[in-house]
């Protein structure tokens, strides 16, 4: 006969491995959700919103289009995944379908595994939406949980259950929501209605599981301003040489008066980098996931109180700066740098019209099939121009 | 109770879920605690021995652990998210020598409010001192819902004026082990040992699972 723990199903996440059910006081529970606690958001009775989005700039005649398919597609109920080159403008993408839900008095959310990306897009939506509720919760931030739209961390989605009439969800293939099972089940939960997913390296399964019935994938294979993304370039030196061509790179770019991210690929690797570094060169600083005052040191380096930033891959996604130029140190770590994270931190380089080129360097001791890749697929990319 | 039967076949942690290897020596001369070696080096056993020193008492105390990320979050998991699964791996491996150390006391656990214990469905200081196997009684109350993290150093001092003794259970000529889970500044464990001295236990220790060093410093 089954035990309880063997016929138990945890009604949030779906689990039913019973290595992760407990049993307190004779009845069973779910551990592996279970430090998933906390207040739940209020379902709002739905009323249409008056909306008014405010762009600065116009969308591009490929964007526009792609806008226009995913609201019908959202319309006649089909749940889009959109498969965009990192500065194609896929944020700006979703504004037509969140407006058609918002009229339609529908709930919006729009989750992204990390909390950074989170709040700057909290601005950026606040800003194309000035008559709506817009909230944005994370981490520590949980206060105000119903709004208009919802921006949100993945984390969060425990919050909202069957909530959501339209979530639309960006970087789908980052860390911590890639291959999380109890995430994904957590993005299920809430959802009641349809979703936009977007992603500039979705993973074979995503892609497969969008090409079956009631799902369709969109591709955008060019920026909006229509220039090339810059091809990385590969610089092989021993690990102990590496150092001083980031010194030789930075000086660089500080005489042409240009910023610089520099990539690395651990916490250790890059306090030690910077140690070092400051010596040579002056007015930088470092980030990593338990810097403390990461967003202060993050905004001033967008204020141009910084010349470069050593940083891990907290800063691959998400981060739009004028005139950016970006160093891999390290890029032969394959552990951390995969063919679709390099395509990403490639990604930040010539997002803006006004500067759409720029330098991407990968330094490695030994050029990897990692490197290669991402170097193809951002070539192949390159020639739908 | 935790379930005394784990749900499978195969002995895995109860921390990281990972299946536990050949058994390690740990566990060869130990009861069997469902954490793996990984996991334990983490928690960073220290097996920490002073004397809590205040006015004209002197209290010897003694800590498992030093306060790290580790045991903040496994602590969480216990008692916030009521995880009663990992009631077994505070005492852990530790727990046959911690039986002799302490053979003939008696625990006193540190009052905690009723509501949140009912909420949580336990007594987590109760559960993690669990297996010391030993004899358990409640004399100390605490009269109002007053959390320790949420007061200032001044503040915890008076701690005192939140707890008192029930008058119906006697601790005369007892050897009393006072247990705890976390010391900090030590206000807690030195109001409990005030209200606990005047009623003649034999001899009063304390035992808790966490330490905090600078802090310590700091109050004291």
């Amino acid at each position: 006969m089954m035990g309880i723990e063997e016929s138990f199903i945890c009604p949030r996440c779906g689990n039913q491995d019973p290595k992760y059910i407990g049993m307190r006081n004779g009845r069973p529970y779910c551990r592996k959700c279970i430090s998933f606690i906390g207040t739940k958001a209020a379902s709002l009775p739905s009323s249409p919103k008056t909306v008014e989005l405010k762009l600065h700039y116009d969308l591009s005649g490929e964007q526009k289009q792609l806008s226009r398919r995913i609201v019908s597609n959202y319309l006649r109920g089909v749940d889009t995944l959109v498969y965009a080159v990192c500065g194609a403008g896929k944020t700006e993408l979703s504004y037509g379908v969140i407006e058609q839900a918002l009229r339609q008095g529908h709930q919006v959310g729009f989750a992204l595994p990390r909390r950074d990306v989170v709040i700057e897009l909290y601005w950026r939506i606040k800003e194309a939406f000035p008559l709506n509720k817009v909230v944005a919760v994370y981490g520590e931030h949980a206060y105000a949980l119903e709004g208009d739209i919802i921006i949100l961390t993945t984390h969060q989605l425990y919050r909202y259950s069957r909530y959501f009439d339209l979530l639309v969800m960006d970087e789908i293939d980052a860390f911590p929501f890639k291959d999380n099972g109890l995430l994904i089940a957590l993005y299920h939960a809430s959802l009641r209605g349809h979703c936009v997913m977007m992603s500039a390296t979705p993973s074979k399964e995503m892609l497969k599981e969008f090409r079956e019935p009631c799902h369709e994938v969109l591709e955008l294979r060019t920026r909006f301003h229509k220039h090339p993304i810059p091809v990385p370039k590969i610089l092989v030196r021993p690990s102990f040489l590496q150092s001083l061509e980031v010194v030789r790179l930075l000086k660089r770019y500080r005489q042409q008066n240009r910023p610089c991210f520099v990539f690395s690929p651990t916490i250790a690797a890059t306090e030690e980098l910077y140690s070092l570094i400051a010596f040579f060169v002056q007015d930088g600083n470092y980030v990593h996931s338990k810097r403390v005052g990461r967003e202060e040191i993050i905004n001033a380096f967008k204020k141009g109180a910084y010349r470069y930033l050593i940083t891990t891959s907290v800063l691959e996604r998400g981060v739009t700066i004028s005139n950016l130029q970006v160093i891999v140190a390290g890029a032969d770590d394959r552990k951390i740098y995969s063919s679709s994270t390099l395509i990403q931190i490639a990604g930040r380089v010539g997002r803006k019209s006004d500067a759409p080129d720029g330098m991407v360097t990968f330094l490695a001791e030994k050029p990897t099939e990692e490197m290669h890749n991402a170097i193809k697929e951002i070539t192949f990319c390159n020639t739908f121009l | 109770m935790p379930s005394k039967k784990s749900p499978s076949a195969i002995p895995f942690c109860k921390v990281c879920f990972k299946v536990m290897s050949a058994p390690s020596w740990r566990t060869l001369f130990c009861d069997p605690v469902p954490l793996c070696d990984s996991c334990f080096r983490e928690m960073d056993s220290r097996m920490m021995r002073w004397e809590l020193k205040w006015n004209k008492h002197q209290i010897p105390v003694h800590a498992l652990y030093l306060y790290n990320e580790k045991i903040r979050s496994l602590l969480y998991q216990f008692k916030g998210c009521a995880d009663i699964e990992l009631a077994p791996i505070f005492l852990g491996s530790q727990a046959p020598l911690l039986r002799a150390m302490y053979w003939g006391y008696t625990l006193v656990p540190a009052p905690s409010f009723a509501s949140k214990n009912e909420a949580r469905g336990f007594n987590h200081v109760e559960l993690m001192f669990a297996p010391l196997k030993l004899a358990i009684l409640h004399p100390l109350v605490k009269v109002d819902d007053v959390k320790q993290a949420n007061l200032h150093l001044e503040e915890r001092k008076n701690i005192g004026e939140h707890l008192r003794y029930d008058e119906r259970v006697s601790i005369v000529g007892k050897k009393i082990l006072f247990v705890d889970d976390l010391l900090t500044t030590g206000s807690t464990a030195k109001a409990c040992c005030e209200l606990l001295l005047p009623h003649q236990p034999k001899k009063l220790k304390i035992l808790v699972m966490g330490y905090t060093p600078e802090k310590w410093a700091r109050g004291r």
